[in-house]
């Protein structure tokens, strides 16, 4: 193997690495990290070895033509209630690296915080959650406050009977529902 | 089709889809 080989290797792979962790939430949190590692991985790609690439843009655009349709399943079932729902307030965590910390210390008594959806989130992969601080402190559980989409969630959400249960219930079926442990706050 | 062609399309692929992740979370978190 030629040191032209060994570099234009260590290159490829490199890229085909990057491009794999932007692929995961829990390895790098932000959404802007994780493309701009997918930007590196594709330009370390492109200027490794052009002669390779040649040859490699025809597949990666039939693959990249199915990436919409595969996306697309992920926005089809998103419930149609999350239309209705709005965030009023600050949006504390749209995704599960940032909502299980966040649930670590949730405040049952803070009217304001609730957990408004799990599923697949719009720039998450797999199943994740959005957490939202609203800011009518006093809305009704049918409101944009507390509701909760997911089926087993909504089900634990109607059986619980006061607010704060209700809140503590759900956060504690996130944790189910995400397969995670909470932390010690 | 190579190994070389095979890594270039994969880091290709996963890291366009990696840009388009964040233009929808960005889109997301505008509306």
């Amino acid at each position: 193997m030629t040191t032209k080989q060994f570099v234009h290797g260590a290159g490829l792979v490199t890229a085909a690495v990057l491009g794999t962790l932007s692929q995961f939430p829990a390895a790098v949190q932000s959404p802007y990290m994780r493309a701009a590692l997918g930007a590196l991985a594709v330009l370390s790609a492109l200027f490794t070895n052009l002669d390779k690439v040649a040859g490699a843009v025809p597949p990666a655009l039939l693959l990249l033509l199915a990436l919409p349709l595969f996306h697309g399943c992920a926005w089809l079932q998103k419930p149609a209630t999350q239309k209705v729902v709005r965030c009023t307030g600050d949006v504390l965590a749209t995704c599960k690296a940032d909502l299980v910390p966040l649930l670590a210390c949730l405040d049952v008594s803070d009217p304001t915080m609730c957990v408004l959806a799990v599923g697949n989130a719009a720039g998450c992969a797999g199943k994740e959650a959005l957490a939202c601080k609203v800011r009518e402190a006093a809305a009704p559980p049918e409101s944009s406050a507390g509701l909760i989409f997911s089926p087993s969630i909504r089900q634990a959400f109607a059986a619980a009977s006061d607010a704060a249960a209700r809140r503590r219930d759900a956060a504690k079926r996130v944790y189910v529902e995400l397969g995670v442990q909470p932390e010690a706050p | 089709m190579n190994w070389g062609v095979g890594l270039s399309v994969l880091a290709i692929v996963l890291g366009v889809n990696a840009l388009g992740i964040m233009a929808i979370y960005y889109w997301d978190r505008r509306r």
